[in-house]
């Protein structure tokens, strides 16, 4: 046997995986050469090195860093910043705002972050399927990465809270029947510019104080969960501020009539 | 492996229940942040590469066909997002000024330091996972799904995607590259 075939047998000779014959010719050679004699107690102790290195304690803020990416890179960025390439003061002309929901729609159903949003625009069956109230996919449940960051102002648990934003209505309001799972996307984008956070924490006590659903996905961003009734007070409030809507026929009270909660997204700039 | 406990948070986080994705990363963020570590050894990239890989698993969920095959196509991902930091990072010179990286230079000593003091100095840990970042990708992969993870042959060559003779030779050359950087320290 040649000294390199020797080697190549190492790892099986550390496994006890080599066959009588093998075993025999290696161990033979071993003990006739000093050299792979040499090389294989090395190995040895270099594999016992290894083996016996510690795993290190992951980051503690790993786990948040991750929520942190996803909130960053995920589709409300990539929706709003379609949202804000358009001018939505100006009135958006139908087959336009299909289109735009059907953008929006298509990232906040998206898994993949690569594939490009042309793809997205040939699904308006979805979106009329959505202005009802219906299922968008039924296989696919609510797993928008926003979700994970939700933060209540009710004080409820935060399993309650997460269930229940995950159903999109309020746990109070939510009909006992009514377990269909919905897709957590925005029915509403609300975008308010120009406003100092005084204004902000006035605008979320507002909320709260009508009794609706106010959940913090960031520190700009905010989900309102409001029944589709008091859509008229709640545009009553954007009124004190300088905003947009999304889309156009969401300034118009009945917006969503025949659904019972509406949900709002809310970005202030 | 904990598979089975895999496969049901899988199913769960698919069935919208986001805490089950919060448990999936309790339970292998160590595993892959110490694949990350590595591959590319400091830490904060370790960090930011772990992340990375568990943001495409929230992603790509669905892509998985099989909820009981999560361990293997986790670490598929993972060594891709590996691979493709690795390329970056040397491209941007990252690993430049570690000779380790150069299979013909050994072990980086400081200047006028012996192997025997430099072995002191340092401890015996660090040196190996030195040594063991420093080699070949493909050297490296089999020995921290191996030696570091324990995984089994036949795990490694379903992620790899080689068969089992070849993840056994490979690992058997990955070893005794590792053994050529550090036996001037044993
Ligand atoms: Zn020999």
């Amino acid at each position: 046997m040649q000294c390199t075939e020797a080697q190549t047998l190492f790892t099986d000779f550390a496994d006890n995986t080599l066959g009588r014959e093998e075993l025999h010719v290696l161990t033979d050679h071993l003990l006739g050469c000093q050299t792979c004699a040499k090389e294989w107690r090395e190995f040895q102790q270099i594999l016992s090195l290894v083996r016996n290195l510690e795993t290190q304690t992951p980051p503690a803020d790993l786990l948040p860093g991750i929520h942190a990416k996803l909130a960053q890179r995920g589709i409300f960025d990539r929706a709003w910043a379609l949202v804000k390439s358009l001018n939505f003061s100006l009135s958006i002309p139908a087959a336009a705002t299909i289109f735009t929901l059907a953008m929006l729609a298509g990232f906040l159903l998206k898994t993949s972050p690569l594939e490009p949003p042309a793809a997205l625009s040939s699904r308006p069956a979805r979106i009329s399927a959505k202005s009802h109230g219906e299922v968008l996919t039924p296989r696919r449940l609510p797993i928008a990465p926003n979700t994970m960051f939700a933060v209540s102002h009710d004080g409820g648990s935060r399993n309650e809270l997460l269930a229940s934003l995950a159903q999109t209505a309020p746990t109070t309001r939510r009909p006992a029947a009514d377990h269909t799972p919905r897709l957590l996307s925005p029915d509403i984008h609300v975008l308010i510019e120009k406003i100092d956070h005084e204004s902000q924490v006035v605008l979320c006590r507002e909320i709260v104080r009508h009794n609706w659903q106010l959940h913090r996905i960031t520190a700009n961003l905010f989900l309102v969960h409001l029944p589709q009734a008091e859509l008229g007070n709640f545009h009553e409030l954007l009124g004190r501020h300088h905003y947009a809507l999304a889309p156009a026929a969401a300034a118009e009270a009945r917006f969503g009539y025949g659904k019972t909660v509406l949900t709002a997204a809310i970005r202030f700039e | 492996m904990p598979y089975q406990e895999a496969a049901q948070l899988v199913r769960a986080f698919r069935q919208g229940d986001q805490q089950a994705f919060n448990r999936l990363v309790a339970l292998y963020q160590r595993k892959i942040y110490n694949l990350a570590l590595g591959y590319v050894k400091q830490e904060d990239e370790a960090k930011d590469l772990a992340q990375d890989i568990f943001v495409t698993v929230f992603r790509q969920i669905d892509k998985l066909k099989d909820e009981s095959k999560f361990g293997a196509w986790l670490y598929q991902l993972a060594m891709n997002h590996c691979r493709n930091r690795y390329q970056k990072l040397r491209r941007r010179g990252f690993f430049s000024n570690q000779s380790l990286d150069d299979t013909e230079t050994g072990l980086n000593l400081s200047s006028g330091a012996t192997p025997e003091k430099e072995y002191e100095r340092q401890n015996t840990s660090r040196l190996v996972r030195e040594a063991i970042a420093s080699l070949a990708p493909a050297e490296k992969e089999v020995i921290l799904l191996r030696d570091l993870q324990e995984l089994s042959y036949e795990e490694i060559s379903e992620i790899l995607g080689l068969p089992m003779g070849t993840v056994k030779s490979k690992l058997n050359r990955a070893r005794l590259a590792l053994k050529n950087r550090l036996k001037h320290f044993l």
